[in-house]
């Protein structure tokens, strides 16, 4: 148990250093950084916690992608900025990248095991993330144009 | 319309400033990362704000087509979209911003230009911001993607250290290429495929003279080229509705990984397929 805390913090620390840099490559403003940022840890956490839990790639994906979509789309409505820009901070650390990676390493080598793995945990994690972010999408439209409603009947 | 008289009220700038205006703000939400029923979602606020009584608009990846009804006239233009996205998500949030603006003030076209224009060059990345952003991304990558099965030895925590810092070096000279290759218009394909195979080349060479990882190394650079922001617009425009707008995002996002891949194979394969 010890070494999965220590493993899941270091996940944690790489996590921030990775989005704080695509943070600034995306041209994030400065006041927006620590949401963002905290977008990818939720994602990285929710993943984690849901895998060692037992839930397969598919649905600790989900979980991560729709928990951080979740507080993309509250934090977007509180800042007033689109919830498209944390959403994309926030998945980073589900996008298959190393599965890619392997994936090609595979077809290099011709290690049909290698290829048939990471395809299949690649196709299965973005699965996840699409479908966790159309089921946060799903049932956050509605409420937001609700809000809106609310909002502009309000100011009138 | 005046909606307590029910007059049709001209729009208070000419109609084909309003078309502009609309179109513009539509075009760089979509260059900058915006999704597609964000795009139609704003010009449909602005054409109406200006007194529009109807607004069709259809906006796919690479054009916009909007007809705007303003009691007297129809109106249409279209908009063709280049395939130079930028994906500055503060740039998407400053025109955010403006489109506010524009429904609460109205303004005038020279007005609107000048606005646009300052978010243009507030909104401007620059190269240091740019390297230093994909130097933060390699290096965290390659601790996420680490191997942990072993423990937490010094030698494992060293070794990890080692080849986040290589992987963090290698991605300056990669972000100076990309960036410039950007700069001088090369095809997005080729300039990603040839950014890739040096990335390869790099990583494999360090790990002939350093003892360190390259396959980790490679992993935490490939990151930065992996079409996230695509990936993730494709699938809210394809619930969204915008079915054709979404299968091709998805295709581009296929393609891309297929490029990115195939540059990193290439690599591999010049140093006898072993890493």
């Amino acid at each position: 148990m010890t070494n999965e805390i220590i493993r899941i913090s270091i996940l944690i620390l790489a996590t921030l250093i990775s989005s704080a840099g695509f943070a600034l490559y995306f041209g994030v403003k400065k006041h927006e950084y620590l949401w963002a940022l905290l977008s990818s840890v939720i994602c990285c956490v929710g993943y984690e916690i849901s895998f060692l839990l037992g839930c397969g790639m598919f649905m600790s994906a989900f979980i991560g992608a729709g928990l951080s979509a979740a507080y993309s789309d509250i934090m977007a409505h509180k800042l007033k900025v689109p919830a498209t820009m944390m959403i994309i901070i926030g998945i980073l650390p589900l996008v298959p990248g190393s599965k890619l990676y392997y994936t090609m390493q595979g077809v290099v080598q011709n290690d049909l095991e290698m290829f048939n793995k990471n395809v299949k945990a690649a196709l299965l994690l973005a699965a996840g993330i699409a479908v966790g972010i159309i089921t946060v999408t799903a049932i956050s439209r509605p409420i937001n144009a609700k809000l809106n409603q609310i909002n502009v009947k309000k100011h009138k | 319309m005046d909606t307590k008289t029910g007059v049709l009220k001209a729009p208070l700038i000419p109609e084909d400033d309003v078309l502009y205006i609309a179109l513009e703000i539509g075009e760089h939400i979509l260059r900058n990362g915006g999704e597609i029923s964000r795009a139609e979602d704003s010009i449909i606020r602005i054409c109406k704000a200006y007194g529009a009584i109807h607004v069709d608009v259809t906006a796919i990846f690479s054009m916009i087509a909007l007809t705007v009804d303003f009691g007297g006239a129809h109106v249409t233009s279209t908009r063709r979209i280049t395939n130079s996205t930028s994906n500055n998500l503060g740039k998407l949030s400053k025109l955010n911003n403006l489109s506010r603006y524009i429904c609460a003030n109205l303004p005038t076209k020279d007005e609107f230009r000048e606005k646009f224009n300052e978010i243009h060059k507030s909104s401007e990345i620059s190269i240091l911001r740019f390297v230093v952003g994909n130097m933060l991304a390699a290096l965290g990558f390659t601790i996420f993607f680490s191997d942990f099965s072993a423990g937490f030895s010094p030698e494992i925590l060293l070794g990890i250290t080692i080849d986040s810092l290589l992987a963090g070096a290698l991605a300056v000279p990669l972000a100076f290429i990309s960036n410039h290759l950007a700069k001088t218009k090369t095809n997005s394909m080729i300039s990603k495929f040839l950014v890739c195979f040096i990335g390869g080349m790099l990583a494999l060479l360090v790990g002939k003279v350093i003892p360190c990882h390259a396959d980790k190394i490679m992993i935490g650079n490939i990151m930065n080229f992996i079409p996230g922001v695509a990936m993730t617009n494709s699938f809210r425009d394809l619930f969204g509705g915008d079915i054709m707008s979404g299968l091709f995002r998805l295709c581009t996002v296929l393609i891309d990984a297929i490029i990115v891949a195939a540059g990193y194979a290439v690599a591999i394969l010049i140093f006898g397929g072993v890493v």
